[in-house]
């Protein structure tokens, strides 16, 4: 089926062209109606959309706005999709400590984080850690929700998140200065900055955080229920982000960017234990890319090539000194990867898109006993066609894995837009696959070479409408519905003394996501409600035979519902605004024994900020109150999360 | 009026109903004492090791029980169960501690904590008790439960596992921890001292006594891998080992298993008559009269158990299995033939069964 798919992909799309000559184009998708088929136009913005954009039409994607990232950029990426979308954020702790995200019922390594379009998870663990994606050196953050492995490659079951940074191309200088202070003996300071004019532009983020996270908690795991201050938990947070942009002559253009960051972080002991432990983690990333694309008249060539480094070393010493119970443990991590795209806008109507990419991975883990290589190549293909509102995109790729066969990946998704509305229809298929990570295969002990790599498809509809019940009255509100089957998932599963991967054969999820974002002015006061609600059912549908008793269970550590809302008003100079998130309860073992399952919560948060314009200086104010019922829960059992707690920051912008 | 009078039924029955159930913590007439309790270790770093009850009069399993009783769950890796008069030790691993209980309510009386590596307790019949401690170097705690203290400590081997009394001595296996040992130390309950270091096999981690007062270690043998965890590096025999009680000499070394299989047995019970030795090996558990001067040619029963104990009045074999360490364990009961009659589901890692 999918071999016979391959071809008719290509076959459709150059037939296309002959077939739909003459047909009218849509304004939706960017082209404009009175362009003829030989001077046609094509908006930048499409072309420079990535492939991992520009073939999503029939999947939800939640966007970032401004005021979010603005009431967040001194936080992680975690509380940034908390607040939009009902993903759910598998948190150990306070500022700084490790988080993964769940997307849709999946796993943390089963949804990839992208800078730039490079995927940034991490090559041993498979997942990218929030705490270490700093929101303010992001220009934007997307998600789109769903598979989307054809266009993202292997492990991207339950969706992947976007981070990019764009340049402006205007001619300006853009520079601020924050500092903060907060609960817990949080300090961070940074400065951003944007500079250029139409041809070249530079961005610049560097910041440094500190915390004790000394937080206080109720230990409902020990004798009389103390509250107990938590200890070995602070947190050294540096970095820098910086990008370049240009434009040069004969529609070249070229961008580069780099990231370091270097973040240690005290591991605290879990809650019920008496002795606090000295366990100290330091991780090290250093991400570099280059981009080159060409601009012809009705093509686009693009090639990428980036190199990341990740270093972790998590050390951690029993008395007494030179015990065997110590434990001094070194992760080495370096991928090379190189993309080239062609894209082809055939006319008005349909795009082409084909490319290749070359993965390189090494991993030098003394757990692996030696060093661990990987080469990945894949060849990958796209046509996108719009017609009369309805927009459809076929997207088909082929990995070559050097120990693994990977049958062609396809995707289709279809979005329809009734003409004189505001209203889309979406649908998209998409088959998955992830190989098994370096630590799934070789961690000693319990890594298992023979591990099958996980594969599966998503199915996903949904229906979104944008209107304006009343003047000044506007409503975007979006529903969702998705079903996704995935065999042989690779679950980590504690044993006698160790944990170990092992793959469970067939898990289907079900699920919904709904959305409404309502926005009104009274007078000068824009008044602005968001809402989200997301319902997943990750159910073990079928298991190997000794395991019989857990099947039709729910999946470990994923909540039935999660759901968040937030009112935000702007008056002119000054904004502020209150957020509840709600996390539904989780089972915490696989035999779902109630005894175990993880109780509900629900946080309150409270933003307001104010700013001042002088000439071209701009001060603003910013207080954040969190948790502010002061909440005592564990989003993993046993990892106390901070109670209330508040954050003022004060930004010095320059902007001419 | 008729739909808040068959609400207010609704209510009312429901209440009546619930208030006739009888509570499942409900201890048998001797209170828990008399019991079966089972510890179920829980997955490590997951704070759900939990203590299990079963009833030899109603042969019903209470799970959960002392944070049903103490509404808190009993900590990280519940390694063991020991007895003490009116007070039962649950020896809490990796949370470094050990919980005090009443035997009549299971209620929390004390807790020890700063515990480095607690192993298993051992009562003296007088209100103390020994405790094994230490991944590497290795001591004995004597415990006062009532004031829940410690009240002095006795240097013995490296690790130090389970322990069995003979007359006034404490025999403690040195299984080496998380390093190597192959001696049994030998302690004097009435000054706290050791008496006598015993070599032995390697690993020594089980320690049991028969009808003649004999003193039986199991020795898991060495089993060394490589830095990588992939391959044996050093393996040795697995042994069990009769002491004298009295004369404190080794009297017989029957070696079980085999060198090269990359097993090591992990307990050794004996039945209540003392006449009977039960241990696990690659292919199964394992019956051996205490006369015997070799391991029986096959298996009692072909399968794999944590622990298992013995019914003194219908020989009845008690056996733990773990399908993981993330959903319910199994106590599964056969009949001294080694026929399965019942099965009963438990905490997370059963590990061990303790009766007084």
């Amino acid at each position: 089926m999918k071999t016979t798919i391959f071809p008719l992909t290509f076959l459709a799309a150059f037939l296309a062209p002959q077939i739909l000559n003459g047909m009218e184009s849509d304004s939706l998708t960017g082209f404009s109606k009175e362009d003829s088929l030989s001077i046609y136009h094509i908006d930048e913005v499409i072309i420079q959309q990535p492939r991992t954009s520009f073939f999503q039409k029939g999947k939800k994607v939640t966007e970032t706005d401004s005021l979010t990232l603005s009431v967040f950029f001194d936080g992680d990426l975690g509380k940034v999709l908390n607040s939009i979308t009902p993903a759910y954020i598998n948190a150990r702790g306070g500022k700084g400590s490790s988080a993964g995200l769940v997307l849709r019922g999946t796993n943390s390594y089963q949804t990839t984080v992208k800078w730039n379009g490079f995927n940034l998870n991490s090559l041993t663990l498979g997942s990218t850690d929030l705490s270490t994606v700093p929101v303010e050196g992001m220009g934007s953050v997307k998600i789109i929700h769903g598979s989307s492995g054809t266009v993202s490659g292997s492990g991207s079951f339950g969706g992947s998140v976007e981070l990019t940074n764009k340049p402006d191309w205007n001619n300006r200088l853009d520079v601020n200065l924050t500092t903060g202070y907060g609960s817990f003996n949080t300090k961070r300071g940074s400065a951003t900055g944007r500079a250029g004019n139409e041809n070249i532009q530079y961005h610049f983020n560097i910041f440094r955080e500190d915390a004790l996270n000394d937080f206080s908690y109720i230990d409902r795991m020990k004798s009389g229920n103390p509250e107990v201050t938590i200890a070995n938990n602070a947190l050294e947070n540096t970095g820098f982000i910086q990008n370049i942009f240009a434009r040069l002559p004969g529609n070249n253009k070229i961008e580069a960017g780099f990231w370091y960051q270097n973040k240690v972080k005290e591991i605290p002991s879990v809650m019920g234990l008496y002795e606090q432990g000295n366990a100290l983690q330091r991780d090290s990333i250093m991400r570099g890319y280059v981009k080159w694309s060409k601009t012809f008249d009705h093509s686009r060539l693009n090639l990428s090539s980036s190199l990341m480094s990740e270093h972790m070393r998590y050390r951690e010493e029993s008395a007494p000194e030179e015990s065997s119970g110590n434990i001094n443990n070194y992760i080495a991590g370096k991928k090379f990867f190189n993309e080239v795209d062609y894209r082809l806008y055939l006319n008005n109507y349909i795009t082409l898109d084909a490319g290749a990419s070359y993965n390189s991975l090494q991993a030098d883990v003394e757990q692996y006993g030696e060093t661990a290589k990987e080469n990945r190549t894949a060849l990958f293909s796209g046509v996108r066609v719009n017609y009369m509102g309805l927009t459809t995109n076929f997207t088909l790729r082929k990995e070559f894995h050097p120990e693994v066969s990977i049958p062609p990946l396809f995707s289709a998704g279809i979005q329809y837009n009734p003409p004189d509305t505001d209203v889309a229809f979406k649908f998209s298929y998409s088959d998955q696959f992830r190989v098994p990570t370096f630590n799934d295969k070789y961690w000693q002990p319990g890594g298992n070479p023979s591990l099958l790599p996980e594969s599966g498809h998503t199915i996903d509809a949904g229906v979104q409408g944008r209107f304006s019940p009343a003047p000044g009255h506007s409503v975007n509100a979006e529903l969702s519905v998705y079903r996704s089957d995935i065999e042989n998932m690779i679950q980590w599963v504690p044993g006698e003394g160790y944990w170990s991967p092992e793959n469970k054969k067939e898990v289907g999820i079900n699920g919904l996501e709904a959305s409404l974002d309502y926005t009104t002015r009274l007078k000068d006061l824009k008044l602005d409600f968001e809402g989200s609600y997301g319902f997943s059912s990750p159910r073990i549908k079928q298991v190997h035979e000794e395991e019989s008793s857990i099947t039709g269970n729910r999946m470990e550590y994923v909540p039935a519902h999660t759901a968040n809302a937030r009112i935000m008003m702007v008056h002119e100079k000054a904004h502020a605004g209150i957020s509840v998130n709600y996390t539904g309860s989780r089972y915490t073992t696989r035999d779902n024994n109630p005894v175990y399952e993880m109780p509900p919560f629900t946080l309150f948060n409270l933003y307001g900020g104010y700013s001042l314009q002088l000439h071209d200086f701009k001060c603003t104010l910013q207080i954040r109150a969190m948790n502010i019922l002061n909440k005592q829960y564990q989003v993993v059992r046993g990892y106390p999360m901070p109670g209330r707690s508040l954050h003022a920051s004060l930004k010095v912008g320059f902007s001419r | 009026m008729k739909i808040k009078f068959l609400i207010a039924s609704i209510f009312l029955l429901t209440f009546i109903t619930i208030s006739c159930e009888k509570e499942d913590t409900e201890p048998a007439d001797e209170g828990y004492a008399s019991g079966l309790v089972i510890t179920n270790e829980g997955a490590f770093g997951n704070n759900n090791g939990s203590v299990s009850l079963y009833c030899r009069d109603s042969a019903k399993v209470t799970n959960n029980l002392f944070e049903k009783v103490n509404g808190r769950n009993p900590g990280d890796v519940v390694q063991s169960f020991g007895f003490e008069q009116d007070k039962g030790v649950i020896v809490v691993n990796n949370s470094q501690k050990i919980e005090i209980v009443d035997l009549e309510t299971f209620e929390s009386t004390g807790t020890i904590t700063g515990l480095s590596y607690p192993r298993y307790f051992k009562g003296l019949g007088n209100g103390t008790g020994y405790l094994t401690n230490g991944n590497e170097e290795g001591e004995v705690y004597l415990l006062n439960l009532q004031q829940a203290e410690v009240t002095d400590t006795v240097e013995v081997g490296m690790g130090p596992e389970q322990m069995e009394r003979s007359g006034d001595y404490v025999f403690v296996a040195n299984s080496g921890g998380w390093d190597f040992d192959n001696t049994v130390s030998v302690i004097n309950i009435n000054d706290h001292s050791v008496e006598k270091e015993i070599e032995l096999g390697d690993v020594p981690y089980s320690v049991v006594s028969d009808a003649n007062e004999n003193i039986w270690v199991l020795c898991r043998g060495k089993l060394v891998y490589d830095d990588s965890y992939t391959e044996i590096i050093e393996e040795t025999n697995s042994k069990l080992v009769k002491i004298n009680g009295s004369t404190l000499e080794v009297e017989e070394t029957i070696v079980i298993g085999e060198k090269g299989d990359g097993f090591q047995p992990s307990f050794l019970t004996v039945c209540p008559s003392g006449m009977e030795l039960y241990f696990d090996d690659i292919d199964g558990l394992y019956k051996m009269d205490t006369g015997a001067n070799s391991q029986p040619s096959t298996p009692l029963i072909e399968r794999g158990f944590s622990n298992v104990w013995i019914e003194p009045d219908t020989g009845d074999i008690f056996a733990l299995t773990i399908p993981d360490y993330s959903s319910a364990g199994q106590l599964r009961i056969y009949d001294s033939e080694g026929r399965e009659v019942n099965t009963h589901d438990l905490g997370i890692g059963p590990n061990g069964l303790f009766f007084q």
